[in-house]
């Protein structure tokens, strides 16, 4: 994980929908981290007042594809990695032409639209140690 | 479960565009199903009616009620049941419920769906939409799912790519004399190798297609029927859960969900897998039937794609697999889809099917539906 500045200064329940996409939930109760939406920890059961969210680190990529038949609102092809980060699971796109295999290291970079109907700008994932 | 029996079965042929209502499709494979039964309309005293997309591509909204007009049922109590793509399986499930808890006598169960009524990208976008929203922000469809699991399968296994090929080979070689399959035509294994990328490693023969169609059962206690040749038995049903979010499970090769499901519906019908003659496996991807095949427990991890490439699933092998063509070939309208399966078993069971593509001696089959990318895995087993 990345320093003191990662952690959000509002609690989860504040946002207007989910949070950027290289920003993970923990629950200040228990510090159970998460990444995928919830109405409670999934571990303590407290309520998204004591939820807040922190940038991600480096993680650990576990699969990866390449999808060629994609949403009209979503690039083509979509190059997708499946990545651990300390426990945190989660899919993201991949940015520009990183290929990433199983192992290698990921974090999120950069500057895109994900899907034509969503006008915020989030990152995406790339290999460690690779230029954008 | 013995007591309950499903002495009546029938579906439409599935098909990429079939012109009928989603209502005429739904009312033409329950009125074959109350025939094959032997029982009159008068007779039944529940329906239960499965559709996932029906509102979502613009199709008969209330079809429960609207199906019950159409047959003339007016009067019986009538439901709706969605669970994704596991609709069908689930809504064969609220019928047997109905009939072992006496709440009804003669349930009527149904799966219907018609995906032409939408172009393409309505489709994916109205399946796309049982993900997580931040799955779907990141533009998943259920084939990128497959895609990763896919490659993870072949490369934690070091599985040649020909395996997933195989899969699709031989269950559209099962669909070949399947009258009511969707695509009975062969395709060779170098076909599929070589067909369209859509998501690495999975081609485009290793995806079910998009399709129309309707099956409808039967369900009764077992007694009136114990001495007929529509005596088919459930043995047992069971359903799990899983994570909704895919990439919150510890293993990308584990679909947990069908693992419990499957470890319940054996306590419950008090078998093992070496018991089960036949199987009807949810190839939405043809990785998921080696994945399903090995969370069930007929295979050990990383070996069902040996098996497949040896025989051992087609239809003569140890253990058949999809002899109907899996929702690969027969077709997947996702409502219709896990009723399908049953249909499929009660024929193998009943042993009325051509000798090309009957398990022969088959007394007891397996089917697993599953919805989203293993949200919820709903299993049943029937016996002869």
């Amino acid at each position: 994980m990345s320093g003191d500045d990662s952690r959000s200064e509002t609690s989860a329940d504040d946002r207007d929908g989910d949070p950027p996409a290289d920003r993970a939930f923990v629950c200040r109760e228990c510090g159970r981290r998460w990444y995928y939406t919830k109405p409670q920890c999934p571990d303590c059961d407290s309520d998204p007042s004591v939820h807040g969210t922190e940038k991600l680190g480096e993680g650990e990529v576990q699969a990866v594809t390449r999808v060629e038949v994609t949403p009209t609102d979503v690039r083509s092809p979509n190059r997708l990695a499946l990545a651990d980060f300390d426990g945190v699971g989660l899919i993201a796109q991949v940015a520009g032409d990183d290929d990433p295999t199983a192992g290698d290291r990921v974090t999120f970079a950069g500057s895109f639209t994900l899907r034509g109907d969503d006008d915020r700008r989030q990152p995406r994932l790339r290999v460690v140690g690779d230029d954008e | 479960m013995s007591r309950i029996a499903l002495p009546g079965v029938g579906m439409t042929r599935f098909t990429s565009a079939d012109d009928r209502t989603l209502v005429d499709l739904a009312a033409t494979a329950c009125r074959r199903a109350v025939d094959d039964a032997g029982v009159g309309r008068g007779d039944v005293t529940s329906l239960h009616v499965g559709t996932a997309l029906a509102e979502a591509l613009g199709q008969q909204s209330g079809l429960a009620n609207a199906l019950a007009g159409a047959l003339g049922i007016e009067g019986v109590p009538a439901d709706r049941v969605e669970n994704t793509s596991a609709t069908g399986a689930t809504a064969v499930h609220r019928g047997i419920e109905a009939v072992a808890s006496g709440a009804s006598d003669v349930a009527l169960v149904v799966g219907a769906e018609r995906m032409s009524a939408a172009d393409t990208s309505a489709v994916t976008d109205a399946i796309s939409r049982l993900t997580h929203t931040r799955e779907y922000a990141q533009g998943l469809t259920l084939p990128s799912f497959g895609g990763l699991a896919a490659g993870a399968y072949l490369d934690r296994y070091d599985v040649p790519r020909e395996a997933l090929a195989a899969v699709a080979a031989k269950n559209h070689r099962n669909a070949v004399p399947n009258e009511v399959a969707q695509f009975r035509r062969e395709v060779s294994v170098e076909e599929a190798l070589d067909s369209p990328v859509v998501a690495e490693p999975l081609r485009l023969y290793d995806c079910c297609p998009m399709s129309d169609g309707a099956a409808a059962v039967v369900v009764t206690r077992a007694d009136p029927v114990a001495a007929t040749d529509h005596a088919v038995r459930v043995a047992a049903h069971a359903s799990a859960t899983g994570t909704h979010p895919v990439a919150e499970r510890p293993d990308p090769l584990a679909i947990e969900s069908v693992r419990v499901a499957g470890e319940r519906l054996f306590d419950a019908a008090g078998v093992d897998p070496d018991d089960v003659d036949v199987a009807c496996i949810h190839d939405a991807f043809t990785v998921l039937e080696l994945i399903e095949l090995e969370e069930l427990g007929f295979y050990d991890p990383g070996t069902a794609w040996e098996a497949t490439m040896e025989g051992e699933t087609a239809v003569d092998g140890a253990l058949p697999v999809n002899p109907g063509g899996g929702l690969k070939a027969r077709g997947h309208p996702l409502g219709a889809t896990g009723v399908s399966q049953i249909v499929e078993l009660v024929w193998q069971l009943r042993g009325d099917l051509p000798d090309e593509r009957r398990v022969h001696g088959a007394t007891r089959g397996l089917a697993v539906n599953v919805a989203g990318f293993g949200n919820n895995s709903v299993c049943t087993m029937l016996e002869a």
